[in-house]
């Protein structure tokens, strides 16, 4: 099920010249960030959230990203998935937060949710919100699996967090949008990704996730 | 020492100690190699090479190449960094020394010296990305849809047709088609019709088979489609393409003009259609795939992407 050579790094030059996966970002020893590899005639770009922009920027060589294969979507479509990233670049406007609720970037490219919440969410959920699109509409990832305990942030963080989402969405239903708060982090997204079914149940996760970790830092080190 | 020439140096080790020739630590030795080697690699790969010299010389560590055919090293060089060389063995040899060169520790200089003008290159090769050779983008998407109008001259057939006098064109073009379409041509005889067509080039001869016709009210809408057809093929690259496509569909979804969105549809109803095409048709379309205008139609289009895609 885990073969530690479905990870590649980012960087890597002989590459299919198409090709998408989950990126992931490896730094001082810790799995710190996530994002969508996606290589298209050759050029190798990542389209991730920074907590504050939207970018589908080069692969670079300071950083030390690692993707693995999507495979849920076939190589051939990279034009495709290519173009919608370009779409939602150009619209998205999300906000940080620990908020998944399985939403969308629809064909506009606009945040679209079940009980129209605002845009926050965590790098994996702007990953897990934008590939949505590309899996019929089934969320990547079982989101009630995912509860407020796995936030692994203070009482107290998350009431100044609601407290500005409260000033930032005056109207808003704070006991609905509560409910939204979980955070899948980077390892679980990565993790999640092999999968063979959607959406990605936490027990999978947690069956894989120290291995695949592992496995990550590993390499990073090498 | 010639005046024309390519030299690199190397100043100070990774403790910051002077380098000699005479007295090399295993690291400096190490990028001593592979810089002369890729040298090598270069002078090899340049076409008049038989003047260029390569040496080795004291004062740090230098190597060097000398000889009036630099200049051509020089220009290739420059194709190299901004991205323009097709050559891959030749960009091969710089990113070799453009790697050593990033790594940290050593210290060096990088010159090409032409008419006693020195042009240092060693920021050129540290700034610039991974060197890699030019990619060629990919071209924008290609149909083989076209428009005609013409005078429909015959229905009929047990492989059923039509016959379609068009101007400019000796020939009446015989146009493949369903009974069903044949049928409804059949009002058309003797009359001007307008019809768009996928076209194959079969051998010397190209084969027309019928997509759809157009009333005379719908004259616009042919026209709309036929300049939608020409920028989506004349876009920039093939991603600008689906985008286009993409837009498009949007306008007429958002517009709620489903009956023109039907006939647009329709265009890329054929197996020739291209596999992104048919992708971004469908999941722009997503929405309206039980809707009762589209949903058959939507249906068609996604056994033809799967199939395609089976084969992808």
């Amino acid at each position: 099920m885990f073969d530690d050579q479905t990870i590649l790094k980012c960087n890597t030059d002989d590459l299919p010249d198409n090709i998408i996966g989950a990126a992931v970002l490896v730094e001082s020893g810790k799995v710190q960030h996530a994002g969508i590899f996606v290589r298209y005639n050759g050029e190798s770009k990542l389209f991730h959230f920074t907590s504050k922009d939207v970018l589908l920027e080069d692969v670079n060589d300071k950083d030390i990203y690692f993707f693995k294969v999507f495979s849920f979507i076939k190589p051939a479509l990279t034009p495709a998935f290519l173009a919608h990233c370009q779409i939602v670049l150009k619209e998205a406007q999300p906000k940080f937060g620990y908020f998944y609720v399985g939403a969308e970037y629809d064909a506009d490219g606009k945040f679209r949710s079940l009980g129209d919440f605002p845009e926050y969410m965590t790098c994996v959920g702007f990953c897990l919100n934008f590939l949505k699109y590309f899996t019929n509409g089934v969320d990547l990832f079982e989101v009630d699996d995912w509860t407020t305990s796995d936030l692994k942030r203070s009482e107290e963080y998350l009431e100044k967090f609601l407290a500005r989402v409260k000033e930032e969405n005056p109207k808003l239903d704070m006991e609905a949008f509560r409910k939204g708060l979980r955070r899948i982090w980077p390892t679980e997204y990565f993790s999640g990704n092999y999968s063979p079914s959607l959406p990605v149940r936490k027990q999978f996760v947690d069956g894989i996730l120290d291995q695949v970790t592992g496995s990550l830092l590993t390499k990073a080190r090498a | 020492m010639s005046d024309d020439r390519l030299e690199f140096k190397i100043t100070h080790d990774l403790q910051k100690k002077d380098v000699y020739l005479e007295d090399m630590s295993l690291e400096i030795a190490k990028v001593f190699v592979v810089i002369i080697q890729s040298i090598t690699g270069i002078v090899e790969l340049t076409s008049k090479n038989k003047n260029l010299k390569i040496s080795v010389r004291k004062g740090s560590a230098v190597i060097c190449v000398e000889g009036s055919e630099i200049k051509t090293v020089e220009t290739k060089f420059r194709q190299v960094i901004e991205r323009r060389s097709t050559n891959k063995q030749l960009v091969e040899q710089w990113r070799r020394i453009q790697n050593v060169l990033n790594e940290d520790g050593a210290e060096y200089e990088a010159n090409f010296y032409r008419k006693g003008k020195k042009i240092s290159i060693i920021e050129d090769l540290k700034s610039s990305k991974k060197l890699r050779t030019r990619r060629k983008e990919k071209p924008p998407v290609k149909t083989n849809i076209e428009f005609l109008t013409g005078r429909l001259m015959a229905v009929g057939g047990k492989k059923p047709n039509i016959h379609v006098e068009v101007a400019k064109q000796e020939k009446a073009l015989v146009i493949e088609c369903t009974e069903l379409k044949a049928n409804k041509a059949k009002a058309f005889l003797y009359k001007k019709i307008w019809l768009s067509v996928w076209v194959t080039q079969k051998g010397e001869e190209k084969e027309y088979v019928m997509c759809d016709s157009y009333w005379e009210t719908q004259q616009n809408l042919f026209n709309r489609f036929s300049q939608f057809i020409k920028d989506m093929e004349n876009s920039e690259d093939e991603i600008e393409s689906l985008k286009i496509l993409h837009y498009r569909c949007q306008e007429y979804l958002k517009n709620q003009d489903y009956g023109t969105y039907r006939k647009f549809l329709r265009l890329f109803n054929t197996e020739s259609s291209d596999l992104n095409v048919l992708k971004t048709l469908l999941i722009v379309s997503r929405p309206f795939n039980e809707s009762e205008i589209l949903g058959l139609l939507l249906k068609e289009l996604e056994l033809l992407f799967e199939k395609k895609l089976a084969k992808a």
